[in-house]
């Protein structure tokens, strides 16, 4: 269902299911009455076989169109009818009576209305939740490479169970479905038994197991042997991790993107939420204002991505309140669509002067309100995106995130809580670009914005502060725990194996300072710290985490490499995973 | 999929036709064809040349093994994927369909809203 949205396609389901349900009376007496005709012995035996077959249809419809009582009436009317081979012969009185009470059931159930669809469960809400699911299964009969593998995954959040070879992942896979396999080519069982066997389940199944292929061999044979078992992807050892990671995500994915928010103005309540209703109809999610004056109010606290105002207000005309949304410097830009029955060009000129994006006149048919909606909320979350976030790494970029940190200071200024924030510098990352070239480097800062993405959670902020500098904000988090947390950061990115681009492995690390806000503190100052703590860490040899002390008092280091061998068990700590 | 999925279906009752149409006519990796009887089933496959063709089992005239059957005789469909739709899915029922030469069986009734997914699990099976 990848073209048309699940709303809509249930909204068009619920109509033939209408549809269904209201020609079911005269179908009924339709069978009636050939039932009639053909007990009072008025017809043949070829009108009997016409009679079950009627009833044959029925019985094979009702469920499908969610009326599974009456398709369970008809079936016990249709093996009724079966047992009756010659109707030449008279019924007995038992017949009659077991006839006309399935005749009657039918009936009843004909006039219960379909069972509402939000009712039934989809198998995507049935199905384990693969937001959670996080386990991934790597079948690779080289020990030494499953555990290189297993904790380079690791480090992306993902759990890891390494099987040897086909037998033992036939075994593990009748009873847990990972998130995604990866699988070897070559297995001991054969040169592509590793395909093959995932080929084999999902033939057996029937359903896609979302895999991965890694191989050694480029070859065609392979090739075809991948695209045989439907291999999501095909990697070429040594696997680069970063790539990996980022097909492995979009293969366990299913969330569903946020829904677009909109914001409908109309004195008309009943239209206001017929309107709402055919948004949320389409999974747009709406609010609505009726009386002008609570506007100020919702925008605020709705913080729409656009605004579908009416023309013509009592208390106010639409383009005086679109005036109105656009003094707030933080709706200069949100779309504001008028809806009006006017279509004259003056009124329509006053109304674009405002900042108008486009006239819906009423009366407007749903899809053409649902279509002009989210096409311009679209484009307009895509626009606010980007010029909130870094292209290379969709984190925030410096401005967002410095703007970012102002609020974040000043909240935890006023509640008293405990932030935390951390600057990370990719140690000799010019050496990186020297030596592999620039998209090698760019991929290694992807797959340090991959990893912290993955190990904070969703309250943290990060952003991409300059080249090669990444900042994270740690909401609610001890200075102790914030240097724990990067430091187990630091442990993984060094273990992250990324690939020039002859095919060489080749690791980074990276270098951090972390500064606890205290009150009363700017967050320019708060800044200042934490890049006075991350020079501390690079001059003390890098690839190290160093605290910065409260003020006045000297910076002091906190790790040193031996001191951080022990791992960090960041699920100790709720992870978000993104 | 880099072309889609052409299917076949075949049932000589209008309200599942209308439905099979709409669970299928919106998938963009499937291209549906509907018709109404084996006959005109067996009047399309040649041009049409299906990746899978569903029958209804019990069909005035012409039913769906009959149909199959059909098919069969001519030598281009001696190998075209056909699964049975139908409410006959005890597990002997099933191997009766298979024993005839069905890639699958998909019961009735089925939930419209996944349909799809159900039909190409079914090519899967045979194609992989």
């Amino acid at each position: 269902m990848a073209d048309a949205s699940i709303p809509t396609r249930l909204r068009k389901l619920e109509q033939l299911r209408a549809e269904y349900h209201a020609q079911l009376p005269r179908r009924l007496d339709d069978l009636e009455s050939r039932w009639a005709a053909l007990s009072s012995g008025h017809a043949d035996a070829g009108q009997l076989e016409e009679l079950q077959r009627l009833v044959h249809g029925l019985a094979g419809s009702a469920g499908t169109f969610g009326m599974g009582a009456l398709g369970q009436a008809a079936r016990a009317l249709e093996q009724a009818l079966g047992g009756l081979d010659d109707v030449a012969n008279a019924l007995d009185a038992q017949e009659r009576a077991s006839l006309a009470s399935a005749f009657a059931a039918l009936h009843e159930q004909a006039r219960v209305p379909p069972e509402p669809l939000a009712m039934r469960a989809t198998p995507a809400e049935l199905g384990p939740d693969d937001d959670e699911n996080r386990l991934l299964f790597v079948i690779e009969d080289d020990a030494q490479q499953a555990e290189n593998m297993a904790a380079q995954l690791g480090a992306f959040g993902w759990e890891v169970r390494s099987l040897p070879d086909a037998t033992a992942a036939r075994a593990a896979l009748q009873d847990t479905t990972p998130a995604a396999v990866i699988v070897d080519m070559t297995l001991p069982e054969g040169l592509h038994a590793g395909p093959e066997m995932i080929g084999g389940i999902e033939r057996s199944t029937g359903a896609h197991l979302p895999h991965v292929v890694v191989s050694s061999r480029w070859d065609w044979p392979s090739r075809l042997a991948a695209a045989r078992s439907g291999a999501d992807a095909y990697f070429v050892k040594p696997v680069d991790i970063a790539a990996l990671t980022d097909r492995l995500d979009i293969l366990s994915r299913r969330r569903p993107p946020k829904p677009y928010r909109v914001l409908i103005v109309e004195d008309t309540a009943i239209l206001a939420e017929h309107y709402a209703q055919v948004l949320s109809d389409a999974g747009i999610e709406a609010r609505i204002v009726v009386e002008a004056p609570r506007l100020l109010d919702t925008l605020a606290d709705f913080n729409p991505e656009l605004v579908l105002m009416d023309l013509y207000m009592p208390a106010c005309t639409g383009i005086e309140a679109a005036r109105v949304v656009r003094q707030d410097p933080k709706f200069t830009s949100v779309p504001i669509v008028f809806l009006s029955t006017e279509s004259g060009r003056t009124q329509q000129l006053a109304a674009m002067q405002t900042g108008a994006d486009d006239f819906l006149e009423k009366p407007i048919s749903d899809s053409d309100l649902v279509a002009a909606v989210s096409v311009r909320a679209e484009r307009f979350r895509t626009l606010a995106a980007l010029i909130r976030q870094d292209s290379l790494t969709g984190l925030l970029n410096h401005v967002a995130f410095k703007l970012r940190l102002d609020n974040e200071v000043a909240r935890v200024d006023r509640s008293k809580a405990s932030l935390a924030l951390a600057m990370l510098d990719i140690d000799h990352f010019k050496q990186v670009n020297d030596t592999h070239g620039h998209p090698v480097g760019d991929r290694v800062i992807h797959g340090l914005s991959q990893l912290l993405r993955k190990r904070l959670r969703a309250s943290d902020l990060i952003g991409r502060y300059g080249g090669e500098e990444f900042g994270v904000l740690l909401p609610d988090t001890s200075p102790q725990i914030a240097v724990r947390l990067i430091d187990s950061l630091r442990e993984q990115f060094s273990q992250i194996h990324f690939t020039s681009g002859k095919g060489e492995p080749f690791t980074c690390t990276f270098s951090a300072g972390v500064a606890a806000f205290t009150a009363g503190t700017a967050a320019s100052a708060l800044l200042r710290t934490t890049d006075e703590a991350l020079y501390v860490a690079k001059r003390h040899g890098r690839n190290r985490v160093c605290l910065a002390e409260p003020p006045n008092n000297p910076l002091a280091e906190s790790r040193d490499e031996t001191q951080t061998s022990k791992p960090y068990d960041a699920h100790n700590r709720p992870v978000a995973h993104h | 999929m880099a072309q889609p999925l052409k299917v076949l279906y075949v049932d000589d009752e209008a309200d599942i036709r209308n439905i099979v149409e709409f669970a299928l006519e919106d998938e963009p990796d499937i291209v549906i064809s509907i018709c109404a009887s084996g006959q005109e089933a067996l009047s399309l496959v040649d041009e049409l040349q299906p990746d899978l063709v569903l029958l209804d089992v019990m069909m005035p005239a012409m039913d769906g093994p009959t149909t199959l059957q059909r098919l069969r005789e001519r030598p281009m469909h001696q190998k075209t994927p056909v699964a049975f739709v139908t409410a006959k899915v005890q597990p002997n029922e099933v191997a009766f369909f298979q024993s005839l030469g069905a890639v699958g069986v998909i019961a009735k009734p089925f939930d419209p809203m996944t349909l799809a997914d159900q039909v190409r699990a079914a090519w899967k099976r045979h194609h992989g």
